[in-house]
C-alpha cells in the first residue's frame, strides 16, 4: 500500500486552516471589545483632562498605563495564536499518524 | 517490503508520540484564583468608592493583603511551563497595583475620577488574564482522569 502523498498534504493543510479559521474566531469578539472598550476610556480621560478634572500629570501617567493594558492584550493575543497553531499541528500529525497507521 | 513495512511502524510509533506544545493546558484552579483576585480587588474599589475617609492609614492593611494575593496569582502562573504570557499580564495587574498605593500613600487621599478609572482598568486587566486562561487548550487526558 502507497501514501497518496498530494492528498495526505492538501487534508493536512485544509485541518490546518479549519481549526485555524475557527480558533482565531473564537477570540475575534474578545478582541473587537477589548478595541471598543480602550476607545471609550481614552475619550473619558481627554473629557476628564479637559474639564480639569485630571492634571496634566495625572492624565499622562494614566495614557501611560493605558500602555500596559494594551501590553496585556496583546499577550493574550499571544496566547490565543500559540493555543490556534498548536492545535492545528496536532491535528496535522493525527492525520499523518492515520494515514501511516493504514499502510501498516 | 519487510523493510519498508519495519520503516513504516517506526515512523507510526515516533508520531503517535508526537506532539507540538507551544502553551501551557488550561488550568482551573489558576481560572479560580484570577475570579478570587479580581473580586478582592473590585471589593476593595468599591470600599474606597463608598469612603467617607480615604487617607491611606484607613486602607494599608487591605492594600498588604491584596498584593499578596496578587503575588501569588504570579508564582501560581510562574511555576507553569509556557506560561510566560499569562505570567507577563499577572505582573501588570500587580505593578499598576502598586503604583496606585504608592500615589494613594503620597496624597493620602484617592480622586473620585482616578477611582474610577483605575477600577474599571482592573476589570480589563482580570478579564484579559481570564480570556488568555480560557484560550489555553483543554487536556483531555486530565478530562478522562476526572
Amino acid at each position: 500500500m502507497s501514501i497518496n502523498v498530494d492528498a495526505l498534504i492538501t487534508a493536512m493543510l485544509e485541518t490546518n486552516r479549519e481549526i485555524l479559521t475557527e480558533e482565531l474566531s473564537e477570540a475575534a469578539p474578545y478582541f473587537q471589545q477589548a478595541l471598543k472598550d480602550e476607545s471609550e476610556v481614552i475619550k473619558r480621560m481627554i473629557d476628564l483632562r479637559l474639564s480639569g478634572k485630571l492634571s496634566d500629570e495625572e492624565f499622562i501617567s494614566e495614557l501611560e498605563d493605558e500602555k500596559k493594558v494594551i501590553e496585556a492584550q496583546i499577550l493574550m493575543a499571544e496566547v490565543a495564536s500559540k493555543s490556534a497553531v498548536q492545535r492545528a499541528v496536532n491535528s496535522s500529525f493525527d492525520i499523518l499518524y492515520d494515514t501511516v497507521k493504514m499502510m501498516i | 517490503m519487510k523493510f519498508v513495512h519495519a520503516v513504516a511502524i517506526s515512523f507510526a510509533v515516533v508520531l503517535s508520540s508526537c506532539s507540538v506544545k507551544l502553551i501551557a493546558d488550561f488550568d482551573k484552579e489558576t481560572m479560580d484564583a484570577i475570579l478570587d483576585a479580581y473580586t478582592s480587588v473590585d471589593m476593595f474599589y468599591s470600599a474606597l468608592l463608598i469612603s467617607n475617609n480615604r487617607s491611606y492609614d484607613e486602607f494599608k492593611e487591605d492594600y498588604i493583603k491584596l498584593e499578596g494575593e496578587l503575588s501569588r496569582l504570579i508564582l501560581r502562573n510562574k511555576i507553569r511551563p509556557l506560561n510566560e504570557e499569562s505570567t507577563g499580564i499577572a505582573e501588570i495587574i500587580r505593578d499598576l497595583f502598586i503604583k496606585y498605593r504608592k500615589e494613594h500613600r503620597e496624597n493620602d487621599n484617592y480622586k473620585d475620577e482616578l477611582l474610577l478609572l483605575h477600577r474599571e482598568r482592573f476589570e480589563r486587566l482580570f478579564t484579559t488574564m481570564a480570556a488568555a486562561e480560557s484560550f489555553k487548550p483543554v487536556d483531555n487526558d486530565e478530562l478522562i482522569g476526572e
